[in-house]
């Protein structure tokens, strides 16, 4: 049985990463969790409607002067490499939207003038949510930004470590599914970095191709193993087909476009619980992952 | 001059197919495509030709090793926070030995050893040298502030480029983010200032900004200081979900946010609580739009929908909201300016 963590991203957004990853949890035989990482936009618990466990507040630090010891000298500022700090008036100002909490300012106060304050960038949800009479629930773990936050990257990061320390690690048999932001930039690399394989799923349109070349790039950067999910596989040119074979890249499987799966969709159900015939067509898709992750 | 932004908050709902449409109707315009990490919007307008040379982005920091002055004392590692250190072992000069250290957890507590050999040379025997991991470095300088033998620089990076084009409908002006790149929203910063630049040159009144999917940095840049935001939006629980986030960073922002229903038809229920949870946070609904399979053909085709279906229903209902965005943008001035300016076509 396929094991390990398996990331669902890819270039474009509106390709079906999140249909592919809340299916495939579904549809896994043994212990599962799934972790959307997609902290901007978290959709995968609109499908699986999971019984929450439990909330964590997610924070960064952030400096803060110590006004009665600071000496204005302004060295904090000179060293922050992302201007979040200002001298005002002979005492630093912080921008925490520009801080990047990597500590360089507190390193290079003379004076220990310079505490790091928790502040406050989202929440972290967790629960387990049904897959049927004759399977053991899944694990949902994701997290929520708080609007008009810019850094997804530290809550991403904390949903991921909480996978590891969470119910799930350590049982003989288990698979986690990462559900990804779109995109190639930095959310996206904490998101898939050190997993064992990235699904990229794409559609068949010179917007899908593009993104998906530059998916693909980003994996290759991160030495992952890759393979692609083509969605609406009917619908398009076989620009995508061309690529994955001249790049050596596998098709794990081409989903057609069916207005039955899109009006499931719409009204937040999972293809392979209202659509039978999707259960054999996403366990086929495991089992090519575990194909695919086994060759050397 | 107007800019008015068009996010998602969802991805695939369609606003790179509409922006393009919209541009066609506003032509001549200047289009900011700042959705940096995944550009698709000129492979429907099609660049003619560059109106200037491509600029680098010079933004972030690497860290640059001086091996040679490196003593492998590990403090580097130690002040970084983002596990972007790694002391490797090399092997210099001399014997080899058969000593075996796991690199990857310990710290030599002394310099390297020098062996006396039997000819009186001195040998290295066994060292370490940083490694920096460039994908998950931040650039903060720590490490270097803290390294007691300067053999750590930071050096500014190449982290993507911007473009500025001529094509069919006006200029073009979209920037690249390099793969694993960071700072999204200062390319976005870029671009912007870019597009109001050269729209000034060319006597356009209108900047047209392309976000990118999310809430984050780039789309928060997209989004300071416009006049005014239109979510495309689709009739589907996520993409209510999504919309409702969308909407509440604009307001977070102070931008005025519209919502266009893209793909109305596909779920005539879902559109209508669409409609209803957009006016009930505060945004006004615009339009909506039919789902017609002549998007992704004439996406395929690099054409605007406008063109490749101009009788379609689709298409008419494209011009009737963007003559209502056309209408709000021009209502939002205040009246002193608006007696002076030509109004958005």
């Amino acid at each position: 049985m396929l094991e390990g963590t398996v990331a669902v991203a890819s270039g474009k957004g509106g390709t079906g990463k999140t249909t592919v990853a809340v299916n495939l949890a579904y549809v896994y035989g043994g212990p599962i969790t799934l972790l959307d990482c997609d902290v901007e936009e978290p959709n995968s618990h609109l499908f699986l409607s999971p019984d929450w466990s439990g909330t964590q507040a997610i924070s960064v630090l952030n400096p803060a002067p110590i006004d009665e010891v600071c000496t204005g000298c302004g060295e904090c500022r000179m060293h922050c490499r992302f201007n979040a700090i200002a001298v005002f008036g002979g005492r630093p100002l912080v921008f925490p939207e520009l801080c990047h909490s990597c500590g360089a300012c507190l390193l290079a106060c003379q004076s220990h003038a310079l505490v790091e304050v928790r502040r406050e960038i989202g929440v972290l949800e967790y629960g387990t949510f049904d897959r049927g009479p004759e399977t053991e629930r899944g694990e949902l773990i994701h997290g929520r930004l708080n609007v008009g936050e810019a850094k997804s990257p530290p809550l991403i990061e904390a949903v991921r470590r909480r996978a590891v320390s969470g119910a799930g690690a350590g049982s003989c048999s288990h698979l986690t599914i990462i559900d990804a932001p779109p995109g190639t930039s930095c959310p996206v690399i904490a998101t898939v970095k050190g997993v064992d394989y990235v699904v990229l799923v794409t559609e068949p349109t010179p917007f899908g191709l593009n993104d998906l070349r530059l998916a693909y790039e980003m994996a290759a950067a991160l030495r992952l193993k890759v393979g692609v999910v083509i969605n609406r596989a009917d619908i398009g040119d076989s620009g995508v087909r061309d690529f994955c074979k001249e790049a050596g890249v596998p098709i794990l499987e081409e989903l057609r476009y069916d207005p039955e799966v899109a009006r499931a969709y719409s009204r937040g159900m999972i293809a392979a619980k209202a659509l039978p015939e999707y259960r054999g067509i996403f366990s086929h898709l495991l089992s090519r992952i575990e194909e695919e992750m086994s060759e050397q | 001059m107007r800019q008015i932004t068009v996010i998602s908050g969802k991805g695939g709902t369609g606003k790179t197919s509409l922006v393009a449409a919209f541009a066609s109707l506003a032509s001549p315009c200047v289009v900011a495509d700042c959705d940096v990490d995944a550009a698709n919007l000129h492979l429907i307008l099609q660049p003619l030709s560059e109106r200037m040379e491509p600029v680098e982005f010079r933004s972030g920091n690497e860290v640059i090793v001086d091996p040679d002055r490196c003593t492998g004392c590990g403090v580097c590692q130690e002040v970084c926070r983002f596990g972007a250190i790694q002391l490797c072992p090399t092997q210099t000069t001399g014997p080899s030995t058969d000593q075996s250290t796991d690199w990857s957890t310990d710290l030599p507590t002394d310099p390297p050893e020098q062996t006396q050999l039997a000819d009186g040379a001195q040998t290295v025997e066994q060292g370490y040298r940083v490694a920096v991991d460039a994908l998950v470095c931040e650039g903060c300088g720590a490490c270097v502030d803290a390294c007691p033998t300067g053999c750590l620089s930071l050096r500014e990076k190449v982290a993507g480029e911007l473009r500025a084009e001529d094509m069919r409908y006006g200029v073009i002006v979209r920037g690249r983010l390099g793969i694993a790149q960071a700072t999204s929203g200062k390319l976005v910063n870029l671009v912007r200032t870019k597009a109001c630049e050269i729209a000034s040159q060319i006597g356009s009144e209108l900047v047209l900004i392309d976000g990118s999917p999310g809430i984050g940095c780039s789309v928060i840049s997209s989004l300071t200081g416009t006049d005014l935001a239109v979510i495309v939006a689709e009739p589907t629980v996520s993409g209510i979900h999504d919309m409702g986030r969308a909407v509440e960073l604009c307001k977070h922002f102070s931008v005025q946010p519209l919502v266009v229903v893209n793909k109305s038809d596909l779920n005539p229920e879902a559109a209508a609580q669409l409609v209803r949870a957009a006016e009930l946070c505060g945004a006004t609904v615009v339009g909506e739009v039919n789902y017609d399979p002549i998007f992704p053909k004439a996406a395929v085709s690099g054409k605007t929908v406008l063109e490749c279906a101009p009788e379609s229903s689709a298409a008419a209902q494209i011009r009737a909201i963007w003559r209502r965005i056309a209408q709000l943008a021009s209502a939002g001035k205040k009246g002193a300016e608006r007696m002076q300016d030509t109004p958005i076509r």
